[in-house]
C-alpha cells in the first residue's frame, strides 16, 4: 500500500471513529476523568454528574488509557463511577490490588502497568497499608517493643525502618 | 501548563544558585529536559484528539535537587513525573523542538512523528486510534520512512 493509500484508508476509519467519539458515553467518561484530574483531554469539557461503569467500559474501547486507570480507580476511589455491575475480570484485579498482590493481567494489560496508578489516583497519594501477620520469637518482640517505646513510634514503623535500612545496604 | 512549570523551575534554580554563591557552595549546573510521549503531543497543540494520563515522561540531565523541585512543580500542576519515563524508547534519530530556554533550564519537546513511531513500535494496541488519526491527518514523509526502517506495519493501524 502506498503512503497516499494509507492516508485515505486512515481517513475513512477516522470518519467512523469520530462518529463514535460523539457518543455521550465517551464524552461523559472523558469529561469525568478530566474533572478528577486523571486524564488531560483538550477537546472534551469536564463532566461533574454520575457516569456508570459500563459507560466507562464502552468508552475504553475508544481510549484504552481508561482501561489502564480503571482497576486502580475502583480500588482507591470507587465512587468516581457508579458501579452497579462490575465484570468478574475487573473485580478480580481490583481485589488483588486492594491486598497488594496484583498479578492477573487485565484486558491484556500487565499487572505492573495498571498497578502503578495505585499511587497516583487516590486523593491521599500514599497507598493504603496492607495487613500482614507474622510469628516472632519472644526476644524479637521484646526488642521491637523496646525500640518502639524508645523512639516513641509504632512497632510497624520500626519494622519499616529496618526494612528500608536492609534495602539501602 | 508545562511552560509555567519550566519558568518556575528556572527561577528556582536561579535563586538557589544565588544563595549557593553567597554560601561559597557549588552551583547547580545548567540542565536540559526533553519531554516525550503524550505530554509532548498535548503541548505541541496538534489537531489530534490526544488524551494523556497525568504522568510525564522525560529524558533529562538534571541534578537530584532540580529533579525533586521539578517533581514538586509538576505535582502542583496535577501531573506526575514518571519514575521510569527515562526508560521510554525513542528512535535514535529523534529531533526535538525548542520549547523553553531559560538561564539554567532548557526544555524541548520531541517532534510528533518520532513520538508516533515510538508508540507504534512499543504500544501499538494502546495507540491504535491515535496513530490512525495521525496518518489520516496527513503524516509527514519522515514518519513513513521511519516506519519502514523500524519495520512497523502501518496497514494494521488503518484496518
Amino acid at each position: 500500500m502506498t503512503n497516499q493509500e494509507l492516508i485515505k484508508k486512515a481517513q475513512k476509519k477516522m470518519i467512523r471513529i469520530k462518529k463514535q467519539r460523539r457518543d455521550l458515553r465517551y464524552i461523559k467518561t472523558l469529561g469525568k476523568l478530566r474533572r478528577e484530574g486523571l486524564l488531560d483531554v483538550r477537546d472534551v469539557a469536564e463532566y461533574r454528574c454520575h457516569v456508570f461503569l459500563n459507560e466507562a467500559l464502552w468508552a475504553a474501547k475508544l481510549e484504552p488509557r481508561i482501561l489502564e486507570l480503571l482497576p486502580a480507580l475502583l480500588a482507591r476511589r470507587p465512587k468516581v463511577f457508579v458501579c452497579l455491575d462490575v465484570p468478574q475480570e475487573l473485580e478480580l484485579v481490583v481485589r488483588e490490588l486492594r491486598v497488594g498482590r496484583a498479578k492477573t493481567p487485565y484486558q491484556g494489560i500487565p499487572a505492573q502497568n495498571y498497578e502503578r496508578w495505585m499511587d497516583l489516583v487516590g486523593h491521599n497519594k500514599l497507598r493504603p497499608k496492607i495487613m500482614r501477620s507474622f510469628r516472632l520469637s519472644t526476644a524479637a518482640i521484646a526488642i521491637l517493643e523496646t525500640l518502639a517505646k524508645n523512639q516513641n513510634t509504632s512497632q510497624s514503623a520500626i519494622i519499616q525502618q529496618a526494612l528500608s535500612a536492609l534495602v539501602r545496604d | 501548563m508545562l511552560m509555567t512549570v519550566f519558568t518556575d523551575l528556572d527561577k528556582w534554580v536561579d535563586n538557589e544558585n544565588r544563595e549557593r554563591v553567597e554560601a561559597g557552595m557549588l552551583m547547580i549546573a545548567k540542565c536540559e529536559i526533553r519531554v516525550l510521549g503524550q505530554t509532548a503531543l498535548l503541548e505541541a497543540k496538534l489537531d489530534l484528539h490526544v488524551a494523556s494520563t497525568m504522568d510525564v515522561d522525560v529524558y533529562a540531565n538534571y541534578e537530584y535537587a532540580v529533579k525533586k523541585r521539578f517533581e514538586e512543580l509538576l505535582n502542583a500542576a496535577g501531573k506526575q513525573l514518571d519514575p521510569v519515563g527515562h526508560e521510554a524508547w525513542m528512535p535514535k534519530e529523534t529531533e526535538y523542538l525548542e520549547y523553553f530556554i531559560g538561564d539554567w533550564v532548557r526544555a524541548y519537546l520531541a517532534k510528533p512523528e518520532y513520538i508516533m513511531i515510538s508508540k507504534a513500535k512499543k504500544a501499538p494496541t494502546k495507540n491504535d486510534l491515535l496513530i490512525s488519526e495521525y496518518i489520516a491527518s496527513g503524516a509527514c514523509e519522515r514518519f513513513f520512512e521511519l516506519a519502514k526502517k523500524y519495520q512497523i506495519d502501518l496497514e494494521s493501524f488503518v484496518k
